[in-house]
């Protein structure tokens, strides 16, 4: 009943929106922000994690965000995702304004058309691997294909740990079992908060190779948040983030372009970095 | 260290709030058993005091048989140098005709100086003829009494008037005061003439004496003792008073005791709360912890911090809990003056210790529970500061444990099931007790194997919904914690089943043996040579209440003693519809059914015959003997054969359940006033009286073992506190993927009902088997047939349904503290 109603809202924001972000012809943009603006706190301790930031993802690649601590690139990511609301400016996810929608509709869209892949605490350690790839669809109460579930499981090398509890996985198995969860109901994006910042690099790659194919394979949109230009390098495109605003993007990129990117960042004094404190 | 200790308080406030609260409960319960006991010693010391006071000396009955007092004793005691004054006192417990019915009460001398009367006339004067008398205060007010009114003394068999029917008119009425707590029920004061009159055997309750002006007390009262040699005990009036206080007060102490005893139960409730809560806290601190030790702190100082913290919150908790308790206390006494005349102007009595010892005990109890919390802080390695954060780890409950746990809950029951069933009664419950300790002890020790299980059956409902799976699963995710914090209400649940068990279970029992011994309600009979009037008869049976009424005709016959012996008849159908007894079955032509004492008195055995005659002729009866029966019942054939004259001798009543058993008995008694020679006897008082008693003593029992069962409810309250504390990185993720709040809210309301639920299950089913140990311990053996077990499912009901809901309440704070919270803050929080 409520996710009908929250669909029916989501099409009402889809007519006519002189905002809606257009895609140009050939490309089809699947989230966007729009002179997206957040601030934590009030008075004189307000930050300005996000300051108007305007940004298209193209459906079907896999985007890595970056950025210096403190740049606002987690702020943007849990806000595209729903998890967080804009202070001004407007997020789209496909043709929904996510601004308009309240804490509930924001909580019935996340089940189906986001998926999650954090650094840590990805799975609820309660719940066997199999039931927390199928948590997400169970909370919308949809129809679990458990024949799906195993094709996942097979596809990122999880087919064998399926009743196992969290605690008994390796960190690689955790989070090969947080992708299958995030892939199984086919999500518009999946956004993964640096995925591999609690890995090996061994794993890591392993992960990211997971997630590129998710991409080439299933045709998924992927948002990753990650300071690693060797991550980085797994994406199409990599946008650069610092003081809040997006300041530069590499397509196609290769460690070595992302690094230097990075530099030109740092060089220019416009990202002061400062250290020990988190990047959201 | 100290500052790590302050700091630690300072920013944990919310997590210690649970523990201070558990140990305020509990320390304000111990304070408010000392006040109260305190409080009623002074009450009852001042109420005695009232009396004993008025005489210089009080002479009493000496102990054992060489005492006793007459009035020679008191022509002696006035002869004595010194006395100016002695007087006989009599106080004796009689049945009342009061304006609203029949009612044992307290007849008191009034003595005839004024110097010793120890009420306040109000109006009119004291008595001073023996037809004459004053009412208490209270009763007069209740009934509306003033002088000129009338009181009547019935007359009954065996009673002191001697059969006959005294009418006395209310002269006065005097206030009782503070004495009013140690008359029982209504008083009515007459001349000792009077007394005398009702009953010439009466012999002096005491002697009160008035010394001449300028005689030492001390003097005169062992002169007075050298007079009466060793017959009496004479005490100044200040040592009566200290005497009968302390002979009340015993049972104040007592009281004391069982209310203490509860308190411990609410006590030992606190400890596991409070060890709980320091273990959870602890768990989250384990990276402080470990920098602690980093940076230097060595083992006994990070234990003697841990230490030192139970104590800071035992020694807040008790102040608010002493606090409280006193206010409690307070409260009481005010609440007690307002109601009770007799309180009016009662102090406090407070001793110092009565504030330190709660207080000591609370500190105590803190202590105790944060030991096994702060050992295993100290095992915290240095390097752990150094690893990654990682999720409450689940430890394994270790072999030993369990082998231990299995072998206590084995021997446990062995020795409960044995005291059941060896039927040593008093040293039978004290082994008894000892197995049910052991039962508990053992549990406790299984619980995080037991609980587990448990939860498991208790969330099946749940189990259909992914919210209800993840409550489930994480309400045992640490099955140590889940295990203490169910045990915690388990022990209360388990405590009100058993009393509650025990209590149905000893009323049915006793409710048997009342039907075995009197297995007619009321019976209304005639005395020999008495009729009963049809229409005394129907009126009677027409009383409202009555269930079936059988009327039953009779006759006199002579036994085979030569006495008269009064037979009756009665339709097998009416006789089945008031007969609570065994079974008679149809009663066929030439028996009679004897009863024991008559069977008894005319030597007869089961089986032979009965020759009863009313003429010359003689009519033989086959004798069946049946206990308890109120006569001899022939069929109504063989009543006709005997050929005597018939009349209705009595009737027997049958009331319906829940009849207002005080009221019924003054109507049927009503229905028969001014009828001569007929009188009302039956077990249906007692039954009553005895099944209100039981009911008061559960409530009470159930009253006082509240405390712990609020404690176990804050229990659950800070588990789930600290679990969510514990917990907020993955509930957001749950949030991330598409959690409502409300889903999140109801699921950890669920954990809140599992985990409530577990302990109130396995709490009913300990108190179940323990209220059945309980009764078979106490009753086996008085009983043929074992003692049954009844189980009051409405109480056990309630019970359940009430620790569901509290136990959902407890969930309530921290799911709707959670479900506030954003899911990127929560994410961020390390």
């Amino acid at each position: 009943m409520r996710a009908t109603r929250s669909t029916r809202r989501q099409e009402r924001h889809r007519a006519g929106d002189p905002d809606s972000p257009t895609a140009a012809p050939g490309q089809q943009v699947v989230a966007a922000a729009r002179d997206l603006v957040k601030v934590y706190g009030s008075g004189g301790t307000a930050v300005r994690a996000l300051d108007g930031v305007d940004v298209d993802f193209e459906r079907g690649s896999f985007t890595a965000i970056m950025g210096p601590s403190g740049s606002g690139k987690s702020t943007l990511l849990h806000c595209l995702a729903g998890l967080d609301t804009a202070t001004s400016g407007r997020v789209f996810l496909g043709p929904t304004d996510l601004t308009q929608l309240s804490d509930t509709e924001l909580t019935l869209l996340r089940r189906l058309r986001v998926g999650f892949v954090f650094q840590a605490f990805n799975l609820l350690p309660a719940l066997t691997a199999e039931q927390n790839i199928a948590l997400p669809l169970e909370l919308a109460q949809g129809r679990v294909d458990r024949a799906r579930v195993r094709d996942l499981a097979g596809l990122l090398g999880v087919a064998d740990r399926l009743s196992h509890r969290p605690a008994e996985l390796s960190g690689g198995q955790q989070q090969r079992v947080a992708i299958a969860r995030a892939l199984l109901s086919a999500p518009d994006v999946v956004v993964a908060d640096e995925p591999t910042g609690n890995l090996d690099s061994r794993t890591g790659a392993e992960v990211l190779g997971l997630l590129r194919t998710s991409v080439r394979e299933l045709g998924q949109s992927v948002l990753m948040v990650t300071h690693d230009p060797n991550a980085a390098a797994y994406a199409d495109r990599v946008v650069l983030l610092a003081d809040g605003r997006v300041v530069d993007e590499v397509d196609r990129p290769t460690p070595e372009a992302v690094l230097m990117a990075m530099r030109l960042l740092d060089g220019s004094g416009s990202a002061p970095v400062r250290s020990g404190t988190g990047a959201r | 260290m100290r500052t790590v200790v302050r700091q630690e308080l300072r920013h944990g406030v919310r997590r210690v709030v649970a523990p201070s609260l558990a140990i305020m409960i509990s320390v304000a319960f111990v304070t408010l058993s000392f006040g109260a006991t305190a409080v009623l010693k002074g009450f009852v010391s001042r109420a005695v005091a009232v009396k004993a006071t008025r005489s210089d000396l009080v002479v009493t009955p000496g102990e054992g048989s060489a005492g006793g007092l007459t009035a020679a004793t008191g022509r002696t005691v006035a002869a004595v140098p010194g006395v100016a004054h002695a007087e006989t006192d009599f106080t004796r417990y009689q049945s009342v005709t009061w304006a609203d019915g029949e009612d044992l009460s307290e007849v008191a001398s009034v003595p005839a100086d004024p110097r010793l009367r120890w009420t306040a006339l109000r109006e009119g004067r004291y008595p001073t003829a023996p037809d004459e008398a004053a009412v208490d205060g209270q009763t007069a007010r209740v009934l509306g009494l003033h002088p000129g009114a009338r009181v009547d003394l019935p007359g009954s068999p065996g009673g002191g008037s001697g059969g006959r029917q005294r009418a006395l008119t209310v002269v006065g009425v005097a206030d009782l005061g503070a004495a009013a707590l140690v008359v029982d029920g209504r008083a009515l004061l007459m001349t000792a003439a009077g007394i005398t009159g009702l009953d010439r055997e009466a012999t002096p309750d005491e002697i009160d004496v008035l010394i001449a002006p300028g005689a030492d007390p001390v003097t005169v009262r062992d002169a007075v003792a050298r007079a009466l040699g060793g017959s009496a005990v004479v005490r100044t009036g200040q040592e009566q008073a200290d005497w009968a206080a302390a002979q009340l007060t015993r049972h104040v102490d007592v009281l004391g005791g069982v209310v203490l005893g509860f308190a411990a139960i609410a006590l030992v409730v606190a400890t596991l709360v409070i060890s709980n809560t320091f273990s959870a806290i602890h768990a989250q601190r384990v990276r402080a912890l470990a920098l602690l030790r980093c940076v230097g702190a060595t083992r006994r100082q990070v234990f003697r911090s841990v230490l030192a913290e139970a104590a800071a919150v035992g020694a807040g908790g008790s102040v608010l809990g002493v606090a409280a308790g006193v206010a409690l206390t307070a409260a009481g006494v005010a609440v007690l003056a307002a109601f009770v005349p007799a309180a009016e102007g009662l102090g406090l009595g407070l001793a110092w210790w009565m504030l330190a010892v709660p207080f000591g005990l609370g500190v105590l109890v803190a202590l105790v529970a944060a030991v096994a919390p702060a050992r295993r802080a100290t095992r915290v390695a240095p390097l752990a500061a150094l690893r990654p954060h990682d999720a409450a780890a689940t430890r394994r409950t270790s072999r030993l444990r369990l082998a231990a746990g299995t072998i206590a809950v084995g021997s446990g029951t062995a020795v409960l099931v044995y005291s059941a069933t060896a039927h040593q009664h008093l040293s039978g419950l004290l082994v008894g007790i000892g197995g049910g300790i052991l039962t508990l002890v053992g549990v406790l020790g299984l619980g995080p194997v037991v609980v587990p299980v448990a939860a498991r059956v208790v969330g099946l409902p749940f189990r259909g919904r992914a919210a209800g799976r993840i409550a489930v699963g994480n309400a045992v995710r640490n099955p140590a914690r889940a295990a203490a914090t169910s045990v915690a209400l388990l022990v209360g649940v388990s405590l009100v089943t058993t009393v509650s068990v025990g209590a149905a279970s000893t009323t049915a029992v006793a409710e048997a043996e009342i039907e075995r011994h009197d297995p007619v309600d009321l019976v209304v009979s005639a005395s020999e040579g008495h009729a009963l009037p049809a229409a005394v008869a129907a009126a009677v049976a027409a009383t409202p209440g009555t269930r079936a009424a059988a009327t039953l005709l009779g006759t006199t016959v002579s036994a085979p003693d030569g006495h008269p012996l009064g037979v009756v008849s009665a339709p097998d159908a009416a006789f089945a519809s008031v007969w609570r007894g065994a079974d008679v079955g149809p009663r066929r032509s030439g028996t009679a059914l004897v009863p024991g004492d008559v069977a008894g008195r005319l030597d007869l055995r089961a089986g032979a015959t009965l020759t009863l005659r009313t003429g010359a002729a003689g009519v033989p009866l086959q004798v069946r003997i049946v206990p308890h029966l109120p006569a001899v019942v022939l069929t109504g054939g063989d009543l006709a054969r005997l050929g005597g004259e018939t009349t209705v001798r009595q009737v027997w009543l049958r009331a319906v359940r829940d009849v207002d058993v005080p009221r019924y008995r003054t109507d049927v008694r009503a229905a028969v006033r001014g009828t001569a020679g007929v009188h009302v006897e039956g077990s249906i008082a007692e039954r009553a009286e005895l099944t209100n008693a039981v009911q008061i003593m559960l409530e009470v029992v159930i009253g006082l073992l509240a405390a712990a069962l609020v404690i176990a409810v804050v229990g659950i309250a800070n588990t789930l506190t600290l679990s969510v504390l514990e917990r907020s990185r993955e509930l957001a993720v749950q949030r991330a993927l598409g959690m409502t709040r409300g889903q999140l809210c109801s699921s950890l309301l669920v954990e809140a009902l599992v985990l409530a639920g577990v302990g109130t299950l396995l709490g009913v089913l300990l108190g179940i088997g323990y209220g059945w140990a309980g009764a078979g311990t106490l009753l086996g053996g008085i009983v043929p047939g074992g003692v049954p077990l009844v189980v009051p499912w409405g109480t056990v009901g309630l019970t359940v349904a009430l620790a569901a809901v509290t136990g959902a309440l407890a969930g309530v704070l921290p799911a709707r503290r959670v479900a506030r919270r954003s899911p990127t803050a929560a994410l961020a929080a390390d």
